[in-house]
């Protein structure tokens, strides 16, 4: 990319908002994973038109674009790992307007979850994957992230009425009905969100949880059967499995524990709730303690662990089919005695999502490596045991998973790849994201 | 000789880039939230640099200064990272390899550690505003420092304050509290003053230190000082009903939590309904001396941000609790058009008690 790109960048947003310095590149090189890529300048627009400027001059001279929000994501959607450009979206922050009638907000792209739903009241964006509203909702919406309500409230997918979109063409487009999946999950390969409709839900009336100790992930899967068998809806159903629980150093008789939670309707809560203590008992638990307030999300149990082991971690985000979750987890526990590694492993078990983090020493280059391969092992156990397994469920395949996505998925990559060249013909937008 | 610590590039480097961190700063959205300003990004280029991947350029070292010290992020981190400590620790080893502040062109330590020269004011010469009749020894040692010189008016009304209460006496030499330095990252330098500091405490053996900068009381306290700030002896005063008093909005210190509460409650006895609480989203101590003199834009800002809080709360003053912040203010808004009023809380609780 030549000085001549950052000039014209320079033109249309403004000398303040064009950056290209080391230090200021370095800060953009990064996300929540381990996925690494300096950006050779970074702009942050102010508006549509100014990321249609941006986008129309990166696809003329070639330039890689990676829009990015509040670079959260664990798989590297924001990274710009060919180089390129990063559009910062974060001075695009305004939340338009909230319509409490219709129940729904028009939010800028860099609004992030904790400002939209600091501004709401009794009703919220039920789509919080890290549970403290660090993430941006066009980001989200970009990855089509899941989090421990995804059960009840869907993935961003389904809390999302229509996008404000700039294709890779330089386009503005309004994708809603079946357009709409051109945006969601689209990583940023097919254009740049810049503005959303959302859906905004009732705050519950009523919320009671239940942490339930267990034997072995195995129970918890066999208790959600059973729930689900006599038609009852957990809005949480998450089983932390024991690999996370040995680093906590948690009674190690526990192989499981299982955390759940109604919401609702006070009756209807109490109604569930009472379904569960009595089928909780024919799966034998070791104990459980009951709250009125959402439990500990399987993300806390995992960040908990990675304090206490005092380690980084290479995450997959998987989702297999419920019935194969446990050999999904035992081929899990495989692989890090097999790689001399530890894991810390969390299942939400009605969507079959496995989040799972490999843990290594960060000044250990070839522990780092052991991580990486053992990830890659972890993907294609995943992917032999559940024909259905989807990678990157609820966080995006991003830069991590997209080798294994198009190995494993060839005609899929291909389609991909179709639908790419025809909204982003100059092949700049998110380059390496999705497939390789 | 590697540039960091493996302690600290271990630490640095296990940062897992969440960014939870990020929305705890003030400087992060004073900037804009530009990634650079950011507690995330002064981590991870930390680590960076000290992994050999970028180079310790001005540019970088300018950021890791732009950092204000208000430690709002310190419980931030999910898994277990004290980006305060992680921030105050780089700027401390690079300075150890010679990368100092990036603050004048002959940055000396002396020179951080008493503001000078962005403060005006009588920096030395104490004889000139200090109360003729102060005994030289006596029950209680009041000390000064950086903050008195800076702003002498607030150091005259907290020595009202507390000699209304107890037997108060100054010593003839002045010890330094050194936390600008140690905010730094000169903390052997700051180490040595605070060994001299003690020495001269235990020389004069006062029954309590009194000081009017509430970042000074509280860590004397943990030096095991007993160590008092005007508003813990006045804690127990009553409101007086004779004249009109100001709609106050305090600013309190990040570095002195429990004092920031105790003035708190004091305004809110003394004032009542007129005291309108805290800014929760700003605060201010002596730390952003160091920002200010790398970055005065983000100072500005901040400041400019408070104030503008502080009028929406329906505030005619703004009151700092820390009266070297007071003296920064006041020198940085010069000539800025600002509706509210700024004071220090010395001065307003000797307006408002007399």
């Amino acid at each position: 990319m030549s000085e001549e790109f950052v000039k014209i960048l320079r033109k249309l947003c403004g000398d303040e908002n064009v950056f290209n310095n080391e230090m200021e590149l370095a800060s953009y090189s990064y996300d929540a994973s381990f996925i690494r890529g300096k950006p050779k300048a970074v702009v942050r627009p102010s508006s549509a038109d100014d990321v249609a400027e941006v986008v129309s001059a990166a696809a003329e001279h070639g330039v890689p674009l990676t829009p990015r929000g509040a670079g959260t994501s664990i798989v590297g959607g924001p990274v710009p790992i060919r180089g390129g450009v990063v559009l910062d979206m974060l001075r695009m922050n305004e939340i338009v307007e909230i319509d409490e009638e219709n129940m729904q907000a028009i939010v800028e792209a860099g609004v992030r979850v904790r400002d939209l739903n600091s501004r709401l009241d009794g009703m919220f964006f039920p789509v919080d994957p890290d549970g403290l509203g660090v993430s941006t909702i066009a980001g989200l919406i970009a990855e089509d992230a899941a989090s421990p309500l995804s059960p009840i409230y869907g993935t961003a997918r389904d809390n999302v009425f229509s996008v404000e979109m700039v294709l890779g063409s330089g386009k503005i487009v309004r994708l809603s009905g079946n357009m709409l999946n051109l945006a969601v999950g689209s990583e940023g390969t097919l254009g740049v969100i810049t503005r959303a409709v959302v859906r905004l839900s009732p705050v519950p009336e009523s919320t009671s949880s239940f942490s339930i100790r267990m034997i072995d992930a195995s129970d918890g899967l066999d208790l959600l059967a059973l729930i689900y068998s006599r038609g009852y809806r957990p809005a949480v159903f998450e089983i932390i499995h024991r690999d996370v629980l040995d680093i906590l150093e948690v009674d190690p008789e526990v192989g499981a524990i299982v955390e759940v939670a109604f919401v609702g309707p006070q009756p209807w809560v109490s109604v569930q709730s009472e379904a569960l203590r009595d089928s909780v008992e024919e799966v034998k638990p070791l104990g459980m303690e009951e709250a009125g307030e959402l439990p500990k999300s399987s993300i806390s149990w995992l960040t908990e662990a990675l304090k206490k082991a005092e380690r980084s971690a290479v995450f997959v985000s998987v989702s297999a089919s419920r019935s194969s979750i446990r050999d999904v987890l035992q081929e899990i526990d495989r692989v890090a005695m097999r790689m001399r590694l530890k894991t810390i492993t969390a299942v939400n078990a009605p969507l079959g999502w496995i989040i799972s983090g490999i843990l290594f020493d960060p000044l250990d280059e070839r522990e780092y490596q052991r991580a990486i391969k053992a990830s890659e092992q972890v993907i294609h156990a995943t992917l032999r045991i559940s024909p259905s397994a989807r990678l990157g469920f609820g966080t995006g395949i991003g830069a991590s998973m997209a080798q294994a996505f198009e190995a494993s998925f060839p005609e899929e990559a291909a389609v991909f790849r179709a639908l790419k060249s025809a909204l982003d013909p100059e092949g700049v937008m998110n380059p390496g994201k999705i497939v390789p | 000789m590697p540039l960091f610590s493996e302690d600290l590039l271990y630490a640095l480097s296990r940062c897992i880039g969440c960014g939870n961190c990020n929305t705890f700063c003030q400087v992060f959205f004073l900037m804009d939230q530009m990634e650079k300003f950011s507690p995330r990004a002064w981590i991870r280029t930390s680590s960076m640099v000290g992994l050999g991947q970028i180079k310790v350029s001005v540019e970088f070292i300018e950021s890791l200064y732009a950092c204000t010290q208000c430690s709002l992020c310190r419980n931030s981190c999910p898994v277990g990272l004290d980006p305060f400590t992680l921030i105050m620790t780089s700027r401390k080893e690079l300075i150890d390899q010679g990368y100092v502040p990036p603050i004048d062109v002959a940055a000396l330590p002396e020179e951080v550690a008493v503001g000078a020269p962005l403060l005006t004011g009588p920096y030395w010469e104490r004889d000139k505003w200090l109360p003729r009749d102060l005994p030289r020894s006596g029950k209680y040692l009041f000390v000064f420092g950086a903050w008195a010189r800076s702003a002498p008016d607030s150091a005259v009304a907290s020595i009202e304050l507390a000699r209304r209460k107890l037997n108060i006496f100054v010593a003839d030499r002045e010890p330094e509290c050194g936390l600008i330095l140690k905010l730094a990252g000169y903390l052997d330098q700051y180490q040595e003053l605070t060994s001299e500091m003690l020495a001269l405490i235990e020389d004069l053996s006062p029954i309590g230190v009194i000081s009017g900068c509430p970042a000074r009381v509280e860590s004397l306290r943990e030096l095991g000082v007993n160590a008092l700030h005007p508003v813990d002896l006045l804690i127990e005063e009553s409101p007086t009903a004779r004249r009109k008093k100001p709609r106050v909005a305090l600013i309190p210190d990040p570095l002195a939590r429990s004092t920031s509460k105790t003035a708190e409650e004091l305004l809110q006895s003394v004032l009542g309904p007129e005291f309108l609480g805290s800014l929760s989203r700003f605060s201010a101590s002596c730390g952003h001396l160091i920002t200010a003199r790398s970055n005065p834009d983000i100072i500005r800002r901040l400041f400019l941000a408070a104030l503008k809080e502080a009028e929406y709360l329906g505030a005619s003053e703004a009151v700092f609790l820390n009266p070297l912040a007071f003296a920064l203010a006041r020198e940085i808004l010069r000539g800025e058009k600002i509706k509210v009023k700024i004071s220090e809380l010395s001065q307003t609780l000797l307006k408002v008690l007399s």
